[in-house]
């Protein structure tokens, strides 16, 4: 019995040392895949937030100079901890705030009322302060269309978005103001 | 809307007129349900808020609250209106909501357009 256990364990050992070599070599890669790759300051697709409240909406419409390219009904919305920073002043961390840009229509049935068209973007802001320190503590991205994946802002956060922002700094870069 | 006044007899005209401004939708969350499943269960919520608007150089912005319509589904309280009651306030008022019995049968009679939907018009875009 006692040898049977002893030549088992001599078995066992040429195992183990794979595996701690293996666990060695995907710690090491994992090391130089750290020292490659920027840090992912993307901001992820706010999932669900069209059931999040409502803040405001504003119609740029065939008048305004920015019919052409951002023209159509907008909607704001914001996530719980996105409202406390309306109701406070200080949005916490994982505040997130959306801005969905949707196209609008005339209905020829019913002449002069307008209902909501295609989606043209959604614009969304989230806080991370260490993360986006460099644009305020927010990070910056727009989703074209529907798409959760096709990414309109990436890198470019600092003169598309944060360049404009930066004037609301007294409001901590957020121009929209909660509709009671 | 416009399907739905042609359905309850309204002109566009008339339409246009009284209810001229920004229309939202609300839902609580038993509603949400409801515009999921296509039977909206007791206790579902639906808001129809009308707010005037502004326009500043092409650009339309929301204005004072001018009516708030509600839809609250209660199977038992309003049975004889498919579960359905109708109230709607007027301005930021939030105790003058009763309709007249007149008013709330013609709620309902235009609703009745949509019965194949529990009488809800909306539809819940993404």
């Amino acid at each position: 019995m006692l040898s049977d256990e002893r030549a088992e364990k001599g078995a066992s050992l040429p195992l183990r040392r794979t595996r701690l070599v293996a666990l060695t070599g995907a710690l090491m890669l994992g090391c130089v895949v750290t020292l490659w790759a920027k840090p992912d300051d993307s901001v992820a697709y706010p999932t669900g937030y069209r059931h999040w409240t409502h803040v405001k909406s504003t119609i740029i419409g065939p008048k305004s100079p920015n019919w052409e390219t951002i023209g159509g009904v907008q909607h704001i919305y914001a996530n719980e901890k996105g409202l406390e920073g309306y109701s406070t002043g200080h949005f916490p961390e994982g505040a997130v705030l959306i801005y969905d840009f949707l196209r609008t229509e005339e209905l020829t049935n019913a002449p002069g009322v307008t209902v909501e068209g295609p989606r043209r973007f959604t614009s969304v802001m989230v806080r991370d302060s260490k993360r986006y320190e460099a644009t305020g503590g927010w990070g910056f991205e727009e989703f074209r269309g529907d798409s959760q994946t096709d990414r309109m802002v990436g890198s470019e956060a600092p003169t598309k978005c944060f360049a404009c922002h930066q004037q609301q700094k007294e409001r901590e870069y957020v121009f929209s103001v909660l509709r009671k | 809307m416009g399907e739905r006044e042609e359905r309850g007899g309204w002109s566009p005209k008339q339409m246009v007129r009284n209810r001229r401004g920004i229309h939202h939708i609300y839902a609580s969350e038993k509603a949400e349900e409801g515009y999921r499943s296509g039977r909206f269960p007791d206790g579902s919520v639906l808001v129809y808020e009308l707010l005037e608007t502004k326009e500043v150089e092409g650009i339309t912005l929301e204005g004072r609250r001018k009516r708030v319509d509600v839809m609250v589904k209660d199977s038992e309280r309003y049975g004889s209106t498919a579960g359905w009651g109708f109230a709607s306030f007027a301005g930021e008022s939030r105790s003058d909501g009763a309709l007249s019995a007149e008013s709330h049968a013609a709620c309902f009679a235009c609703h009745s357009g949509s019965k194949e939907h529990d009488f809800v018009f909306s539809v819940f875009r993404n």
